[in-house]
């Protein structure tokens, strides 16, 4: 391979972490869950995206960005759906399911995720 | 909380996952089932590393490395196996194909290999990095086009292949496709054409450090010097592709410069040694499970064999390469040819048309 395993490593980090507040508002927010919750949601997503970036056939790690933003949501629906059962199996108060599709608001925290980045 | 967010139990560090792969692929496959917890079978950190020793081992043991990942694929496909987070279960699954379906292809079984490749597509086509595995998958059907010959296909198909490529920042799949490109110029006869390809992917793999890449393009150019008669030219890449080859473990690229040595020597009249680099490569060809490369090269030591008035002896080459082109129905496209060769030998009375007709049908 062309590039330094260690480079990609730091490369993956860096956009992990440059994408990190703008994934931890929306889970808070935008999926209503616990700090703890998305810690857990966060801690998880990294390890599949460090895996993503180690596949064979490697391609930039900047273009794996959507792909992120796009697992996020993806695991934070997932989450919100496991919550909502859970509460209809215990009788408690629902947790309501994001109506917006996991892609559609991928794309709209791509958009926040840029905006950021200008801002700073 | 732990109850309400069911992501898979972390049980390898990223660290951890190549040992556990060199520990799987250690167990004799029939006891791994049997052992799967221990030996992680479906933790995603040792896939993604096992993965990455298939493709390292794909030079050096091509035989084994369809098997590993047969094995992988049908552990993975049933019964139904929950692995890793979001798409890995069907990314492995892909994975796995693409790499059995490639060295079925590398090995000359080309209908077990197009039946990978549709599989490998089903599974990529689910996961979330679609268009560079697809492209991927790409390289390898068309490569399959050009082991079948079909020249202008190859010509045709490579520059949206390499524009995919160049698009997703694929820079080393991107070379790659030049190799597909030299060969089918090579075999429409545009020689000259080749070897500029050939000079332009060179540099451009020294330029982003691919060595692999390197080695193999300076094998091929040496091929290609050979056959020109260029004796000078190809000795010097010979020396490069050999120090890359070897350097790297490429068991595969030192096999075909043996070849190629061959040829070389074949071309200066040294028929003798010409005859003794083919049979060492066939020896190492054979080592490496490419039964392909065995047959095509036991051809080319028969024609040779016969120049030198050793009908005898060429008649034994061509019975070797007989039974490996029929239970490996090798030369679908030069069934008449075979079957001329196969009765002339039959009638011990070798037909030299048939002998390079067929062989014609094995060169890449």
């Amino acid at each position: 391979m062309g590039q330094n395993p260690s480079d990609r490593e730091a490369q993956v980090d860096a956009l992990f972490l440059r994408a990190l507040p703008v994934i931890t508002e929306a889970l808070t927010s935008d999926y209503g869950l616990t700090e703890d919750e998305a810690s857990e949601l966060e801690q998880n997503l990294y390890l599949w995206f460090d895996r993503l970036a180690r596949r064979p056939g490697q391609v930039p790690i900047s273009s794996l960005r959507s792909s992120l933003l796009l697992a996020a949501c993806q695991f934070a629906r997932g989450v919100c759906q496991m919550k909502h059962e859970a509460a209809v199996a215990r009788s408690a108060e629902e947790f309501p399911v994001p109506r917006y599709e996991p892609s559609a608001f991928a794309v709209e925290l791509e958009r926040r995720l840029l905006n950021r980045e200008r801002e700073s | 909380m732990a109850s309400v967010l069911r992501f898979p139990v972390r049980r390898l560090a990223s660290a951890e996952g190549r040992s556990a792969a060199i520990r799987a692929l250690a167990n004799p496959a029939e006891e791994r089932i049997a052992r799967a917890e221990e030996l992680h079978l479906h933790d995603p950190e040792m896939l993604v590393s096992l993965v990455g020793l298939l493709w390292e081992r794909s030079e050096t043991n091509p035989e084994s490395v369809r098997l590993e990942a047969e094995f992988f694929y049908t552990y993975l496909a049933e019964p139904y196996r929950p692995i890793g987070a979001m798409d890995e279960r069907e990314y492995f699954l892909g994975e796995f194909a693409l790499i059995a379906g490639t060295h079925s292809r590398v090995l000359g079984r080309r209908d077990e290999a197009r039946l990978w490749f549709d599989r490998a597509d089903a599974f990529f086509r689910l996961t979330v990095r679609v268009q560079a595995d697809l492209s991927r998958l790409g390289y390898q059907r068309l490569a399959v086009r050009l082991e079948e010959r079909c020249y202008s296909e190859v010509l045709e198909l490579s520059p949206p292949l390499i524009e995919s490529f160049r698009r997703l920042g694929m820079t080393e799949d991107c070379i790659k496709v030049n190799f597909l490109q030299v060969l089918a110029l090579q075999e429409i006869g545009k020689l000259e054409k080749a070897i500029d390809l050939l000079e332009e992917t060179s540099r451009a793999a020294v330029a982003h450090g691919l060595r692999r890449l390197h080695g193999l393009a300076q094998t091929n150019l040496f091929n290609l010097y050979a056959n020109r008669g260029d004796a000078a030219r190809a000795m010097d890449c010979c020396r490069v592709a050999s120090s890359e080859l070897a350097s790297l473990g490429n068991r595969v690229g030192l096999a075909k410069l043996r070849w190629g040595a061959g040829t070389l020597l074949r071309n200066q009249g040294r028929e003798k040694e010409a005859v003794e680099a083919f049979r060492a490569a066939i020896g190492e060809f054979r080592d490496l499970g490419m039964r392909g490369e065995v047959a095509a090269t036991h051809l080319v030591v028969a024609d040779l064999l016969i120049d030198q008035g050793a009908e005898a002896q060429a008649e034994w080459e061509i019975r070797a390469a007989l039974p490996i082109i029929d239970e490996e129905k090798m030369v679908p496209e030069g069934m008449a040819a075979y079957a001329l060769l196969r009765e002339s030998v039959r009638r011990r009375k070798i037909d030299r048309n048939a002998l390079r007709d067929v062989h014609g049908y094995f060169q890449e």
